[in-house]
């Protein structure tokens, strides 16, 4: 989790924006947003949607842009990440991407996580994080679909070569 | 101060041509000082879903019904004022669009929205 302290008060929110948390931004219903994104805070109060309605808009827009610049980030970075793996899981190995490419710099930490998480047969057989596909990061969540595109992008490739023979 | 919205209010006086003013007037609306983020909510789903596309790798927004005034959000924030009837947002509807249009930008100065 991530740190953040407004007027003297902690809040602690999510790493990444959880699929669900994106979900409520998207729909533009920022308290819902707010109140899946941030885990915790110095507050005595329960985080939940009545409490975050009433936080003054002032204090907590710089929380809302933490989250808005990442998923603009995912979002440029969806070709790379797309084009890369495909590169890097279609070569099987015989092509290696350089350790200053972006999408290592980027994504080497979660690629480390995400790639072993879905199997030959292009099936998630773990999650990444959370307990469940909407509490996964959604960062995590674009990987996953690209890491099964590319898979299986391959083993269409290895179809069409086999049945070739 | 707190992370929670203050409950206290601000008067803004209208003149007679409609502009928003300090000096005291017989019209008036009585704001929240500050903007929940409910209000902000409402104020953000007022208007029309944006088109997003990028240009020379920057994020161009566009929001086609910009020009629409929020009567939801003036609803939201209008506490109390000097007309009879209670605010509504049909009522808000009712106002004349030019004190409407000057009460949101000033209201956009106060609240520090973009």
């Amino acid at each position: 989790m991530r740190e953040v302290v407004i007027e003297r008060n902690l809040i602690y929110l999510q790493d990444f924006p959880s699929v669900r948390a994106v979900h409520y931004f998207q729909q533009r219903d920022i308290v819902s947003f707010l109140a899946e994104y941030i885990i915790d805070w110095s507050l005595s109060v329960e985080i939940k949607p009545s409490t975050v309605a009433r936080l003054s808009w002032n204090r907590m827009k710089d929380v809302v842009k933490i989250a808005n610049d990442e998923l603009l980030r995912l979002e440029q970075d969806t070709k790379l990440i797309f084009d890369g793996l495909d590169v890097l899981i279609g070569s099987k190995g015989r092509v290696h991407l350089m350790p200053n490419h972006p999408l290592l710099v980027r994504y080497a930490e979660r690629l480390r996580v995400c790639l072993p998480a879905v199997d030959n047969e292009c099936n998630l057989i773990t999650l990444p994080s959370g307990n469940n596909i909407e509490t996964m990061r959604y960062d995590d969540f674009v990987l996953i679909e690209a890491i099964i595109t590319a898979k299986n992008h391959a083993l269409e490739k290895e179809q069409k070569r086999n049945n070739r023979r | 101060m707190g992370l929670f919205a203050s409950t206290d209010t601000i008067r803004l006086y209208i003149t007679e041509k409609g502009t928003v003013t300090e000096k005291e007037t017989d019209i008036w609306v009585d704001v929240l000082k500050e903007l929940p983020v409910s209000v902000a909510k409402t104020l953000q789903q007022s208007f029309g879903k944006p088109k997003v596309e990028y240009k020379d790798g920057e994020q161009v927004i566009t929001i086609e019904d910009l020009e629409t005034l929020p009567v939801d959000f003036l609803a939201r924030v209008i506490v109390g004022w000097s007309e009879k009837e209670a605010v509504t947002p049909q009522n808000i509807a009712k106002m004349r669009h030019d004190v409407a249009r000057n009460l949101y930008q000033k209201l956009t100065t106060i609240y520090q929205i973009e």
